[in-house]
């Protein structure tokens, strides 16, 4: 498990945001696939789930600023700019991860909540907040759960616009 | 009309927030899922803040990727005189457990957390019962399948 390395920072949603390390979890180092930290604003945005697929430029959620939730597997990483490129079923997102401490490794399956940046050239950066491995996950199990998760969510929110 | 009363309702993030608490002063700590009236709530997801005051609580926000669920840990029970009446030992170990689930509450970590629903400065929080660290990366697929099966089987019939 790793946390940031820096005292304070400023994530893109202009939250102040501490990351301090505690010393009691710092001992517990074998959990390695955890980003941590201990954040004083609360009021933090969700991150919406996306598969790499959808993330295009003409997506809802190809935003600048926008909360994302992303899955993918590892393709390359850059020791000196922290950036990961991750990959899923032909897309592929670019993640800075210097305000995380994972252990990276190619191959493996990584799911990261962050702010996506889009950069002058158009293609998407996205600024990780939180990451963690999630090797063993079924993915197409999620691909196929997040289609039934976002089709209720979908029918509950028009059922309360009904009877508002 | 029905109850899930006493029952760890599983939420997704957005149902948990679309919650109303009821206008009446004569039930001001009653909670409504549309007509149905609820206490307790399950949730699982990925901890994205979290602001410890050491000996007094600890506020964490669980992301399940449909919003973010405000929760609160109490760490006082050993100086709250909300706990003065109950029996020391007793005390201790409900002290020395919210302790315990403290230190599971880490930014990264995927988590269960059940709890009350309750009302702070007019938001809806999930006073925290326990902790409980999720490690199958398919356990967050599994939640949401359940509060999707559920709601749409158990908890919106109740009032159908």
């Amino acid at each position: 498990m790793g946390y940031a390395s820096s005292s304070t920072l400023l994530c893109c949603h202009h939250q102040r945001v501490q990351l301090c390390p505690n010393p009691k979890s710092k001992s517990k180092s074998k959990s390695k696939s955890k980003s941590r930290a201990t954040m004083s604003a609360a009021n933090i945005p969700s991150g919406s789930l996306v598969i790499l697929q959808e993330l295009n430029s003409s997506s809802p959620h190809f935003k600048q600023g926008a909360s994302l939730r992303v899955t993918g597997k590892l393709q390359e990483y850059d020791v000196e700019t922290a950036i990961a490129v991750i990959y899923d079923g032909g897309a592929t997102l670019a993640v800075d991860t210097q305000h995380l401490r994972l252990n990276l490794r190619a191959g493996s399956l990584y799911q990261f909540i962050g702010e996506l940046y889009i950069q002058p050239n158009n293609e998407g950066l996205l600024k990780a907040r939180v990451g963690r491995n999630v090797d063993g996950m079924d993915l197409n199990l999620y691909q196929q759960s997040l289609k039934l998760l976002r089709q209720f969510q979908s029918d509950q929110i028009s059922h309360l616009v009904q009877q508002q | 009309m029905e109850s899930l009363h006493n029952t760890h309702v599983k939420l997704l993030a957005f149902d948990f927030l679309s919650l109303t608490p009821s206008s009446s002063s004569s039930h001001p700590n009653t909670i409504y899922r549309k007509h149905t009236i609820i206490s307790r709530t399950e949730t699982l997801g990925i901890i994205t803040s979290c602001d410890h005051k050491p000996d007094r609580f600890l506020r964490f926000t669980v992301d399940d990727g449909t919003g973010c669920i405000p929760c609160v840990l109490w760490l006082n029970q050993l100086t709250s005189p909300y706990f003065s009446r109950r029996c020391p030992p007793d005390v201790r170990r409900i002290a020395t457990m919210a302790r315990e689930f403290a230190t599971r509450v880490q930014i990264g970590v995927c988590v269960r957390v059940r709890g009350k629903v309750t009302v702070y400065r007019g938001d809806l929080q999930l006073t925290v019962g326990d902790v409980v660290v999720e490690r199958d990366p398919n356990a967050e697929i599994l939640h949401w399948l359940e509060c999707v099966r559920l709601g749409i089987k158990c908890y919106d019939r109740l009032h159908a």
